[in-house]
């Protein structure tokens, strides 16, 4: 029988993110890891040239969060959201810290 | 916390062991709990104490609790009862007292209540606080040197030991070629949540 549960897990919507910190920077348990750069938008001789960030890799540490949800609240651009799958056990630390797409992965039931 | 309806009493720690004795002698028998806040800002340690009137047998009208001494009950002004198991309501007593950071020592209500012997103890354990008259503050998990871990001021080892992620930026990754020269002061510098400030000193 699946046990439903609106906290099971944080799915990452990654076009959407925008690399701004604010989700790694609001958590209170550090467990919200962001690698990121800038590339150049736009015309590149244009005498200043525009730039814009770019996820390089999003990763949550399902041994530190607390399921709070502070970061699905904070997010400006709706990327991160609940999902009710529950994060499944590793065997070790390091297997609970989960990188891009395995975040993004919405393929179980009660996926987005 | 929620539903609790209980009296609140603020008094200075040379009140605190007769303000626990009125509570007794006013039929609040029941030793709930003791512990305390930490306000670094304040230099101050904040003692909270939890009593309750036992609620003896179902039927019972809370008029005749146990405990209570008929010529001193209603001494204390009409006391709000706070929601109990069944429906019904039990009268409680929350007394706080605000220690000095440098003087953290306290009267021990063991002799009041014996249900007090571990709350002392596990208080003394965490947040230093002495109480004068208890029979042995031994720790009851750490033991060894160190200041009390619930105190705000003691260094918590896994924020130390760990770089704050929220410290990584995009803009430390620049395209090639761009050079931004930011003015001084123009990228605001995060708080690091969960970090007394002075663990950095």
């Amino acid at each position: 029988m699946r046990v439903a549960r609106a906290h099971g897990s944080i799915v990452l919507i990654g076009d959407r993110c925008t690399s701004c910190m604010i989700c790694v920077r609001e958590c209170p348990n550090w467990c919200i890891e962001i690698d990121s750069h800038q590339e150049v938008i736009g015309d590149p001789t244009s005498r200043r040239p525009r730039v814009g960030n770019v996820l390089d890799d999003f990763r949550i540490d399902w041994g530190l969060c607390m399921f709070c949800g502070i970061c699905v609240d904070a997010c400006p651009f709706e990327a991160l959201a609940w999902r009710t799958d529950p994060i499944l056990p590793a065997d070790s630390a390091l297997g609970l810290v989960h990188d891009m797409p395995m975040l993004a992965d919405r393929s179980g039931p009660g996926g987005t | 916390m929620p539903g609790d309806a209980s009296q609140i009493v603020r008094v200075e720690p040379e009140e605190w062991l007769a303000t626990l004795g009125d509570a007794l002698d006013a039929g609040l028998a029941m030793f709930d709990f003791l512990t305390a806040v930490d306000w670094p800002d304040r230099d101050q340690v904040e003692v909270v104490v939890h009593v309750l009137a036992p609620r003896v047998g179902r039927l019972e009208p809370p008029e005749t609790q146990l405990g209570t001494r008929p010529q001193e009950r209603g001494s204390h002004g009409a006391e709000q009862g706070e929601p109990g198991l069944n429906g019904s309501r039990l009268r409680g007593r929350r007394v706080h007292t605000m220690l000095s950071r440098q003087d953290l020592r306290l009267q021990s209500l063991t002799g009041l209540f014996r249900g007090a012997l571990w709350h002392e103890r596990e208080t003394h354990e965490m947040f230093g606080v002495n109480f004068s008259g208890h029979p042995g503050l031994r720790p009851l998990l750490r033991g060894g040197p160190g200041t009390p871990p619930l105190l705000r001021t003691t260094p918590l080892a896994a924020r130390l030991a760990v770089r704050w992620p929220g410290l990584a930026d995009p803009a430390d990754n620049p395209p090639p070629g761009v050079t931004r020269s930011p003015r001084p002061g123009s990228r605001a510098v995060p708080k690091v949540p969960g970090v007394h400030v002075q663990w950095e000193a």
